[in-house]
């Protein structure tokens, strides 16, 4: 038995020191990419090391991060904006960011970007790859992330575990090293247009519930955080093509709640619903998404709105 | 597994709770059992049979605790059973408890598994007739392992009944046999002749077996989530939409099915022996090379081996086997093929499955040739002659033929996918959607079957593999560690769950 144990030892022992310089090496490598993981590894980085520090940030889900150009507010505005958006998640994962960005500093003003799917759980952790360089032993990170199905406790707490059979992000590692020329930013302060016509196959997609479900609490005691640090909210409805506007069944009820936290906090709400911008299917590339066009067309119309807002026009002021 | 909807489509998430070979949980879940079962409960055989019994209970309750309560039912049924069968008066009441065990085991079987099934199927020719009838279903999941666990109950009480053997008198040693956590879920179907007397034996540890069982469950999950579970990422994608493929593309699939399955199957069948070599227990070999065989007769001898004996034993004999005859023979392989599709799943691809298998066999049945080949091919030679290299290849390719049935959804899917494989297009260049790793799978399945061929001999294909070289084996070792964690595949279940 002590030689059979001998033998395990002397064939694990270096997996498990090489196990972690090795995660070491994916995780610092990997986070410096501008394209894997739809991107997002622009913004975690600027989160965790605490250099997004603008009075102005955009927080939603993908609709935010293609339709508001943060560039184009802060040169109006004259307040540094960074849009925050992060694809394909809910309100839960936008709170994640939103704890990170306000760790050291806080933003003056958050406009954040709801949609009829920001209150709605699915259980699959969507592009999950955008968690692999921070997730071993950050705790705000995977306490946000643990409900859903994509890591188990072992990707948290051991190293390299979480990039089994990863094969993409190691490529990613060995092509940025051997060409890290080519590793443009795509997202400028967190925005990126998307120059295409209308893709979108509205027949494709059959209408589907979307129930307000458990981050109706954390949406409302974000609010009232944000309330108490003396944080202004704006709440903004963006364009959605108006056909794409009856895919989610309970839109009304998703609808009363978003207008019931404006009266309840005293809080701006745009609602870009019946805008003409949502009318025109020239200004999207599917019925969710702003095309380029569209988000720069909303974009300008936006930063009107927040010039005439009477409950910003202090921060604007100084 | 928990489905869920999303925009209409449903989802599903494995349940990170299940304990999966190849999961985590189960490499945290077994050197626990590993050391309690050498170093705390070493001296004690009783205490060691109780640890495996609680860890078998507990790994089969993390799948679903509830079904736990039919795998300890039918436990107790067949060792109740088998004990009054022992102690039966009369041929008669030995006659009752022995059926008595058969229908509620067959029973059980029968309700979860094929119930579903036979409600359709009779409600569907009811239809023919112009009558329609809305069956009654059951909305059931199919408890994990349930064909596994019944079969080992059946054999045990056949055997008694049949007085090969005595009933066990120890319930924990009997339970052990039963749920044995390696073979719990997916085989090999054991024999309480061969099974009991290793529980009931004081277990001593050995270097070298143990070993031996690392090596195993090594190769056993490079097979599993290198092999099996990236060949299903292509069979996938082929067979989910057959029309949208050319023949040469659809031939590829039926090949990255048949590496699918065997990748799967004997991949999880090399970690069960090598899991219960390392607690001292010696399990039943289930795959010995099946793609090397150079007829179907063969094939079948080396496929799923503890199944295909058991319906030897258990049916085939019993319905006379070959001594009535020539029409005897033929009636009772096609009676043993198409029970064996049926053992698989409740469809109607599964019958033509065993239905073409048998039909495969007939040949070499009908001309008395079906043990030609008992030995392994080009034993003690490097390569095979040609003949034996035609013959290996049309096996596989009737092998593959049938693997459609097996795989596809439905009898008319398999119907278009065989006669959109067999068109023009067969001699074009396949086109896979995912471009960029199907040369390396490919490549490593190509690698896979030069091991398998140079390991032909022995028991898995790397048991002897660089013995003379300390350095080169260990180097290849710790090559497969990478490579399996490099590409492992996404799919992570294993197909014969679901029998």
């Amino acid at each position: 038995m002590k030689k059979f144990l001998f033998r395990i030892a002397l064939f694990f022992v270096p997996i498990v020191f090489v196990a972690y310089a090795i995660d070491i090496f994916l995780s610092e490598n990997l986070k410096q990419s501008n394209s894997f993981a739809n991107k997002e590894y622009t913004i975690w980085n600027g989160l965790i090391d605490g250099t997004i520090d603008e009075p102005i940030l955009i927080y939603g889900s993908s609709r935010a991060w293609v339709h508001f150009d943060s560039q184009m507010i802060e040169d109006s505005l004259g307040l540094g904006t960074y849009n925050l958006g992060i694809d394909g998640h809910n309100f839960r994962m936008q709170y994640l960011r939103h704890r990170l960005a306000t760790t050291n500093t806080k933003p003056k003003l958050i406009v954040l970007s709801v949609d009829d799917l920001s209150l709605f759980t699915r259980p699959d952790l969507y592009n999950a790859e955008q968690f692999l360089p921070y997730l071993l032993w950050n705790t705000e990170i995977w306490s946000r992330i643990h409900h859903y199905n994509g890591f188990s406790s072992y990707d948290y707490l051991l190293p390299l575990v979480r990039y089994y059979g990863q094969l993409d992000a190691v490529k990613e590692v060995i092509r940025l090293k051997r060409t890290p020329e080519k590793n443009p930013v795509i997202r400028l302060k967190g925005y990126q247009g998307r120059d295409a016509q209308w893709l979108g196959d509205l027949n494709k997609v059959k209408p589907f519930a979307a129930p307000v479900g458990e981050l109706a609490d954390l949406f409302t005691q974000f609010l009232k955080e944000c309330q108490a640090a003396d944080i202004k909210v704006i709440l903004v409805y963006s364009p959605q093509y108006i056909e794409g506007q009856y895919l989610v069944t309970n839109r009304k009820e998703i609808f009363k709640f978003y207008r019931d936290c404006s009266r309840r906090f005293h809080i701006p709400f745009f609602d870009y619903s019946n805008h003409p911008l949502s009318m025109d299917r020239d200004n999207f590339y599917n019925a969710m998404h702003l095309n380029l066009k569209g988000s720069r067309l909303f974009t300008q119309d936006l930063i009107q709105k927040l010039k005439r807002e009477p409950s910003i026009s202090t921060i604007l002021q100084n | 597994m928990h489905p869920f909807e999303i925009d209409g489509n449903v989802y599903i998430c494995p349940n990170q709770q299940t304990m999966l070979f190849n999961s985590l949980h189960f490499a945290v879940f077994f050197p626990v059992v590993f050391v309690l079962y050498w170093f705390v409960f070493q001296k004690n055989l009783r205490y060691q049979n109780l640890l495996l019994l609680v860890s078998s209970y507990f790994f089969y309750g993390c799948w679903d605790w509830r079904f736990l309560f039919l795998l300890i039912f039918s436990t107790v049924l067949d060792y109740y059973t088998g004990i009054r069968m022992a102690e039966a008066p009369t041929q008669r009441n030995k006659k009752f408890w022995f059926w008595l065990s058969v229908c509620v085991n067959l029973g059980f079987l029968g309700v979860f598994k094929y119930y579903n099934f036979f409600a359709e199927s009779f409600a569907q020719a009811l239809a023919n007739f112009g009558l329609t009838v809305h069956p009654y279903t059951l909305q059931i999941i199919l408890p994990v392992g349930i064909s596994f666990y019944t079969f080992h109950g059946l054999s045990y009480v056949i055997d008694i009944y049949k007085d090969r053997i005595k009933a066990e008198k120890d319930f924990v040693d009997y339970a052990v046999f039963v749920s044995f956590f390696p073979l719990l879920v997916a085989g090999p179907i054991e024999r309480a002749t061969h099974l009991l007397p290793q529980i009931k034996q004081r277990r001593i540890f050995s270097f070298p077996a143990a070993t031996d069982g690392m090596k195993q469950i090594l190769w056993g999950l490079f097979k599993k989530v290198v092999i099996a579970d990236n060949c299903a990422h292509f069979a996938d994608i082929i067979f989910e939409n057959p029309s949208d493929h050319s023949g040469s593309t659809l031939a590829l699939g039926a090949v990255f099915f048949a590496f699918q399955i065997y990748g799967d199957f004997s991949g999880y069948s090399d970690i069960a022996l090598g899991t219960a070599r390392l607690l001292g227990i010696d399990l039943l070999r289930n795959f010995a090379y099946p793609y090397f065989s150079r007829d179907i007769a063969e094939f079948w001898r080396r496929w799923h081996i503890s199944l295909s004996s058991w319906f030897k034993d258990y049916l085939y004999i019993p319905l006379g086997g070959s001594k009535g005859g020539h029409w005897m023979r033929i009636r009772n392989t096609f009676i043993i093929f198409v029970v064996s599709g049926f053992w698989h799943g409740a469809n109607w691809t599964f019958i033509i499955w065993g239905a073409l298998n048998a039909l495969f066999i007939m040949p070499s049945i009908i001309t008395s040739r079906n043990r030609n080949n008992l030995e392994i091919v080009a034993k003690g030679k490097l390569l095979p002659g040609v003949k034996d290299l035609l013959s290996m290849g049309f096996t596989f390719v009737l092998a593959c033929i049938a693997w459609v049935f097996f795989r596809a959804e439905n009898v008319t899917i398999a119907i278009e996918y065989l006669s959109g494989m067999v068109s023009r297009s067969l001699w074009t260049k396949p086109v896979f959607k995912d471009d960029s790793l199907a040369p390396a799978i490919l490549l490593l399945v190509a690698c896979f079957v030069v091991v398998e061929w140079f390991g032909r001999e022995q028991k898995y294909a790397i048991a002897n593999l660089l013995r003379k070289n300390v350095w080169c084996r260990w180097a290849f070792y710790y090559l497969l560690v990478v490579i399996i964690f490099l590409y492992a595949g996404k799919n992570q279940q294993f197909i014969y769950f679901q029998f």
